[in-house]
């Protein structure tokens, strides 16, 4: 008795079936069956960097798979850290966020975020992290678990005009005696033996930059502000003016260069902290000298400078060198893409060096008593998934998405970062076809096999950042300008400062 | 025994014993025929049906497959075109060397013979120096422009070999739905010839999977 409507319900259902396919050669494509969702996306990046984002990344991955992003912008890492710990207490249905490794522990341990590694199947995880270089991989992990998908990597070079180098490499021997008196005020010797300018700042140490920083900042510079304006405006007459600059005042950027230049200067992690730490005072004489004898902008007398004002400064060719990073190299210069924002006028003048070995002021036997090193610190980015996000597998899939090879190579030539993924990392003198982009990623390469780490904790967390721009404020800064320069001045200041800064 | 007849109450039970017989014969006969045309009937109505749809599939596949086809060939024609063109971006930064190079020839002389460009004595340096550099900036923004076009030549490579999955998922859904509903369809025709009905419905069974695997290559669920 059950049979037949059994059967008959069996042909029905064939007919239909067939009757979708009859539909489905109509409209072959893969149909769209949920309803759209929104996610928001936390990023720390400007306006018009996002924009990029959406319309080279974003809306891809939205098309195929039905997604609304919505941005929240953040102008700084501590600010996601604050967005994020909102939305652990009110959820805002944040689905990926853009952190840094500096703060990835403080966010696991307020329980804002959970692990990326929630949101994968173990096998696409263990196909996803190969693809990473290692350093970037192990950033993102904690106690073995993968808690972060690394996002990009940025670590400081210097920047500067070619034009600038060479003419102080040419000329500055006129300002020998000047430069030789200046430093023997401070170091009771002057320049050490032998010495001679070196031609690349590739090879230069604290005292190829202030014989440079001095020659600039002494003479007009027909390659500076006057070059920025072609010849039928009327350029402006060549200027004098101070040539180098880094972060300083009291801004967070002026406290990362400044543990940048005391691990320069040799300093480990277990100098921090202690008032009498040999890289802690050559850093601070050297700044000193270099305040006294104006060859750092003006401004770092007063409000400081950022990192952001700096690169407008080098932008407008005002400056000869400066440290810089990836992204901020190709808003100075321009991005290799066509739709990125154009740059500094003469663009080609502009080129990238590792950092300075940080020596001592003091000399030993004719030379630098601790020659320091290169160093920069590596930063690197990472995709966190807070810890109410709706869907960490969507968040999963498209951190993996927005990390694959087209979209971070394209990334990097129109916003700038070092990549994260290894083939990138190995192919990039093929992948990078212009000649000044490798010339970047040569320097950042070359810095990172010259010296990097990461931040130590302790430098945010016991509040070190803020203690040590105020201890430079008052030794180089706020005393007088007369005030003697030696080694041993220069300890007095700093051991009065630290009492001063308890 | 001559003269002795069998009874003939006796022979009429005999008659009545293989009509009988003969009767339950036929009956099992027809029984067995109208299950036989049964057999057929549903063996038939389930090859239309699968028959119908592996048609309909094979159109779906060879549209998808197309779509694969035409999105690889995209990505190869941006490849090349991208090549041919870096080549020729190569021989004009090539080119802008040799001015280069020229240039740095006339700064070092003049650097030699302690002039500068402003010198009356430097006029024709100077003149060449400037042709050599406006020469330089134009090579500057041609090749510029050459390169933007070779990055946008890989972009679409790029996301035309994206485009290509999709579509590729679902040709290897339809042709492994349309070759299980062959299958299907063979012990369908192995059901006649043996009269077996289990075979049916493992035909039947075996071609509901292929359905279902070839609509997943629409959906693309799994």
């Amino acid at each position: 008795m059950l049979k037949k409507p059994l059967v008959d319900a069996l042909v029905v259902l064939g007919i239909a079936v067939n009757v979708g396919f009859l539909l489905i050669n109509i409209s072959p494509s893969r149909p769209h069956l949920g309803s759209r969702q929104t996610a928001k996306i936390l990023l720390r990046a400007s306006p018009p960097r996002i924009r990029w984002m959406l319309e080279n990344e974003f809306a891809e991955f939205s098309q195929t798979n039905d997604v609304d992003f919505e941005f929240v912008s953040a102008k700084s890492f501590d600010e996601v850290l604050q967005i994020l710990r909102k939305e652990k207490d009110q959820p805002a249905g944040l689905l990926l966020a853009d952190v840094d490794d500096e703060h990835a522990e403080d966010l696991i341990r307020a329980g804002a975020v959970r692990p990326i590694a929630d949101g994968a199947e173990p096998a696409e995880l263990d196909a996803t992290l190969p693809e990473y270089i290692p350093e970037a991989v192990e950033r993102g992990r904690h106690e073995k678990k993968v808690w972060f998908l690394p996002k990009r990597a940025l670590v400081d070079v210097a920047i500067f005009l070619r034009p600038a180098v060479e003419d102080a490499y040419l000329h500055w021997h006129t300002d020998r005696p000047a430069i030789e008196a200046a430093l023997k005020e401070a170091n009771g010797v002057g320049l050490p033996a032998g010495y001679t300018l070196k031609k690349t700042p590739d090879a230069w140490n604290s005292f190829d930059l202030f014989v440079a920083g001095w020659y600039w900042a002494h003479h007009p510079a027909p390659w500076a502000e006057q070059a920025a304006v072609r010849s039928h405006d009327h350029p402006p007459p060549a200027l004098t003016a101070p040539r180098i600059a880094h972060p300083c005042g009291d801004n967070s950027d002026a406290s990362d260069e400044l543990i940048n230049t005391l691990y320069r200067r040799g300093a480990t992690d277990a100098d921090l902290d202690k008032p009498d730490a040999p890289a802690l005072l050559d850093s601070l004489q050297w700044e000193a000298l270099l305040h006294k004898h104006g060859l750092l902008p003006k401004e770092c007398d007063g409000e400081g400078l950022t990192s952001f004002e700096i690169n407008d400064l080098f932008k407008a060719r005002k400056l000869a060198w400066a440290p810089i990073d990836q992204a901020d190299s190709l808003w100075v210069h321009g991005g290799a893409r066509r739709d990125a924002e154009p740059g500094m006028v003469g663009a080609s003048d502009i080129s990238w060096a590792t950092m300075p070995q940080g020596s001592s002021l003091e000399l030993s036997r004719g030379e630098p008593a601790r020659p320091g090193k290169s160093f920069s610190f590596e930063e690197v980015h990472l995709w966190a998934v807070p810890v109410h996000s709706a869907s960490p597998k969507l968040a999963f899939r498209l951190a993996r998405f927005l990390n694959q090879r087209g979209l971070q190579q394209r990334e990097t030539e129109a916003q700038g970062m070092l990549p994260i993924r290894a083939d990138l990392r190995q192919d990039y003198p093929i992948l990078f076809r212009l000649s000044w982009m490798q010339q970047m990623l040569d320097a950042s390469f070359r810095q990172l096999e010259r010296g990097t780490g990461d931040v130590p904790d302790r430098w945010a967390v016991e509040g070190l950042d803020e203690k040590y721009l105020k201890i430079r404020r008052a030794v180089v800064y706020r005393r007088p300008k007369n005030a003697p320069l030696t080694l041993a001045a220069i300890r007095a200041a700093t051991e009065e400062a630290f009492r001063n800064a308890r | 025994m001559p003269g002795e007849e069998r009874p003939a109450s006796e022979e009429t039970r005999l008659l009545r014993e293989e009509v009988a017989a003969q009767k339950a014969d036929k009956e099992e006969r027809d029984k067995r025929e109208a299950l036989a045309e049964e057999l057929k009937n549903r063996v038939s109505v389930a090859a239309i049906i699968l028959t119908t749809a592996l048609s309909f599939i094979g159109n779906v596949k060879g549209d998808r497959a197309e779509a694969t086809g035409s999105a690889r060939s995209s990505a190869g024609e941006a490849r090349r075109q991208g090549a041919e063109l870096w080549a020729y971006y190569q021989t004009k930064l090539a080119e802008r060397t040799s001015l280069e190079l020229a240039r740095d020839r006339v700064h070092l002389e003049l650097s030699r013979r302690g002039l500068s460009r402003q010198d009356p004595e430097a006029m024709l340096d100077a003149f060449k120096l400037t042709n050599y550099e406006e020469r330089i900036r134009d090579f500057d923004t041609e090749s510029e422009r050459v390169f933007y076009r070779v990055q946008d030549l890989e972009r679409q490579e790029d996301v035309s070999q994206r485009a290509a999955v999709e579509p590729a998922r679902a040709v290897v859904r339809y042709e492994l739905g349309g070759k299980l509903i062959t299958l299907a369809l063979i012990l369908l025709s192995v059901t006649i010839l043996s009269n077996r009905r289990y075979l049916l419905w493992a035909g039947v069974t075996l071609g509901s999977i292929g359905l279902l695997v070839a609509l997943d290559g629409y959906f693309l669920l799994l």
